[in-house]
């Protein structure tokens, strides 16, 4: 690579796939905002306090709008979110403490409201509860605000709505960062730091919105009002580039919105192979907005509906009545399809603020740490509330429940009995629900595997979390840069693993459904077709590929070259058959 | 100046939304209101000040009203506490 390509060319983790075009808006942290001491004049005083307070009303109507879209994206319940913000911004007491710094030492208002709001962060940061050091974070983000629009005499908002589309660069980013996304100006994201499995991350992808994080000091090599091409499939941010490259990449996005205009007008075409084979096709959700979508492209139904966000938007425990409404909507949408609710799939460096409230636990590796269904049977109050709501919901529609992280068959049986007391319950509350109600099992832990055959007499269904199987079974953190090679679903175990699953299912008479990231490549579809797997759960946006794929295909075709694949020793080898056998 | 002590009985503690209500309530009188919590002293009519105590589920803390109507400050507060802040118990 010449160093003219590299100076150009910005890399980094995909954390929502998608290309777009679009010019940068970098975000300026506030120390690259000049802040400086300066001496007022004591007559001069007044208009700085003035001004302040003049920026303060901007940052308020900024934050009121945000606001608004929380509530009409995911519910009134979530504009909690930004309450700790919008109070710390009406602080009355706080501007009086600025004012009086300010007339005491004759200095300029940005500079005595950075202070002031300095030395309470300081405070904030030695706590030990991780709720109120978060609030870190908030403070943070409405000084910034604040000191943004003192200096600059706009809001970050303002500046976005150019009608051009923009790519959000910046150092980090919040959930109330992504909501500014509804602008339909934002179109992407760059960050310097952050995960793939953030919440943030999640947002973007539920948005549709490319993001590309841990871009080393992109808020420092790009400048706003620079030329971006934002290719988050491939891992790369193109800045300036020369005009033959953005033609390909304006070919390529026409070429993608063709197709999805053609995976839209074939929604309703069912998923069956040539040879008359049908695998059910439905769709991963984790926020409840996100139906729109499923039902666009057609799913026949939500086969993993992921709960965390409602235990994460609220930081709080959610009530029954909450969660109720929250399942009972997203049922009801989907009208006679069938709805997969997932029971709460929390790790614990996330929770432990909502959960823990003596003790705050600081996990080195949460991924095999105090989360799921383990923290569930640890608090039963929590998991029945959740259960109960689950069951309610099941009186709106077709509802099945399934229970993540398993390891052991106690964990199994526990988690069954609550399930029962909540039937139990709601039976003598005379409150409906529906009798039949399936209740399953991810299987996404090796020791599951393993002993598969003894889980498959208690539950209606298995379901394979490809992602999890991969990271426990290769013993690989995804988000650790240095192993993430070693992360692969093609590998010979897990391949073997799931054959194992899908067989010991089929062997008890219950379904086996495969649920990951794996299920929406099209060499993957290939393989479970030959195994037989009864339904496949991917992201909305796979839904087309996937569809089109299966009809396309043949299972008995790949069914003729299954054991030979399950010979083959090595990844390598095994990616490079499937892909000459879907050619 | 009186004062009172109050324990915290919302299970997440004084947290944004409860601070924010305890600020309302301090903010309808003309008595300075502090709460103080171990070493730290902070303005009951400042949020932030509020979450600078991070007082969590069963903390113990003071409530100084100084001024005219000191008394119904310090009731209508204690009422607050004991009341989980009119957000219910498990807030």
């Amino acid at each position: 690579m010449s160093q003219h390509e590299d100076i150009h060319i910005l890399h980094g983790q995909c954390a929502s796939p998608g290309i777009v075009i679009g010019r940068a808006y970098v975000r300026k942290t506030e120390n690259e905002l000049a802040v400086h001491r300066t001496l007022i004049p004591e007559e001069q005083i007044d208009r700085e306090i003035c001004e302040l307070k003049e920026a303060q009303a901007m940052v308020s109507e900024e934050m009121e709008v945000l606001r608004q879209r929380i509530r009409d994206y995911l519910g009134p319940v979530y504009s909690d979110i930004i309450t700790a913000q919008l109070a710390i911004l009406h602080d009355t007491h706080i501007l009086k403490e600025v004012e009086a710094y300010m007339r005491e030492h004759h200095v300029n208002a940005a500079f005595a409201y950075r202070l002031i709001i300095n030395q309470y962060a300081e405070l904030m940061e030695e706590n030990q509860s991780e709720y109120f050091r978060e609030r870190v974070a908030d403070i943070r983000d409405i000084r910034r605000r604040v000191l943004h629009a003192l200096i600059a005499k706009k809001t970050v908002l303002s500046e976005l709505g150019t009608g051009y589309p923009t790519i959000f660069v910046s150092r980090e980013l919040n959930p109330t960062d992504i909501m500014m996304l509804v602008s339909e100006h934002v179109v992407g994201f760059v960050t310097d730091s952050g995960g793939k499995t953030s919440h943030v991350a999640i947002m973007a992808r539920t948005m549709k919105a490319p993001m590309l994080v841990g871009v080393k000091e992109a808020s420092q090599n790009i400048e706003s009002g620079q030329t971006l091409i934002l290719d988050a499939d491939a891992g790369k941010v193109i800045v300036q580039p020369i005009q033959e490259l953005l033609d390909e990449y304006l070919r390529k996005i026409d070429i993608m919105k063709k197709e999805d205009h053609l995976f839209l007008a074939a929604k309703k075409i069912p998923p069956v192979t040539k040879d008359g084979f049908h695998i059910g096709l439905s769709a991963n959700i984790s926020l409840p907005f996100e139906v729109v979508d499923v039902n666009q492209y057609g799913a026949e139904g939500i086969g993993l509906y992921r709960t965390e966000y409602l235990y994460l938007m609220k930081q709080g425990i959610p009530e029954e009545e909450e969660l109720f409404n929250e399942y009972r909507h997203v049922v009801k949408t989907m009208a006679h399809h069938p709805v997969t609710i997932r029971t709460v799939d929390l790790g614990g460096e996330k929770i432990s603020a909502l959960w823990d409230k003596d003790e705050q636990r600081c996990e080195s590796n949460p991924f095999m740490g105090y989360r799921a269904v383990r923290m569930c049977l640890d608090n039963p109050s929590v998991f029945l509330t959740q259960i109960r709501a689950i069951l309610r919901s099941s009186a709106y529609g077709k509802v099945s429940l399934m229970i993540p992280m398993i390891t052991h068959l106690e964990e199994l049986t526990e988690s069954l009995e609550y399930v029962e007391q909540a039937k139990k319950e709601l039976r003598k509350e005379k409150t409906p629900f529906d009798e039949s109600i399936r209740i399953g099992m991810m299987v996404e832990t090796p020791s599951a595997v393993v002993n598969i055959e003894s889980f498959a007499d208690k539950v209606d269904y298995f379901s394979i979390g490809t992602n999890d199987l991969t990271q426990y079974s290769l013993a690989v953190d995804r988000g650790n840069e240095r192993v993430t090679h070693i992360y692969n679903h093609y590998d010979p175990a897990i391949i073997k693993m799931i054959r194992k699953v899908i067989d010991a299912g089929h062997k008890a008479g219950i379904p086996v459904y495969i649920c990951g990231e794996m299920a929406s490549e099209e060499r993957a579809v290939a393989l479970f077709l030959a195994m037989g797997a009864d339904g496949l759960s991917v992201a909305p946006r796979y839904i087309g590929s996937v569809r089109r794929f299966i009809t396309y295909s043949s299972r008995a075709d790949f069914q003729k070259h299954l054991d030979a694949v399950l010979q083959l020793q090595t990844r390598k080898e095994i990616i490079h058959y499937l892909d000459k056998l879907i050619k | 100046m009186i004062s009172k002590q109050v324990t915290i009985l919302n299970k997440q503690g004084l947290h944004a939304r409860p601070a924010t209500a305890l600020v309302n309530t301090a903010s309808k009188f003309k008595s300075e209101i502090f709460i103080c919590r171990d070493n730290k002293k902070v303005n009951g009519k400042s949020i932030l000040g509020l979450l600078v105590l991070a007082a969590e589920y069963g903390a113990t803390l003071t409530i100084e009203a100084d001024g005219s109507d000191e008394q119904e400050a310090i009731e209508a507060l204690e009422q607050l506490v004991t009341d989980h802040f009119g957000m219910g118990r498990d807030s």
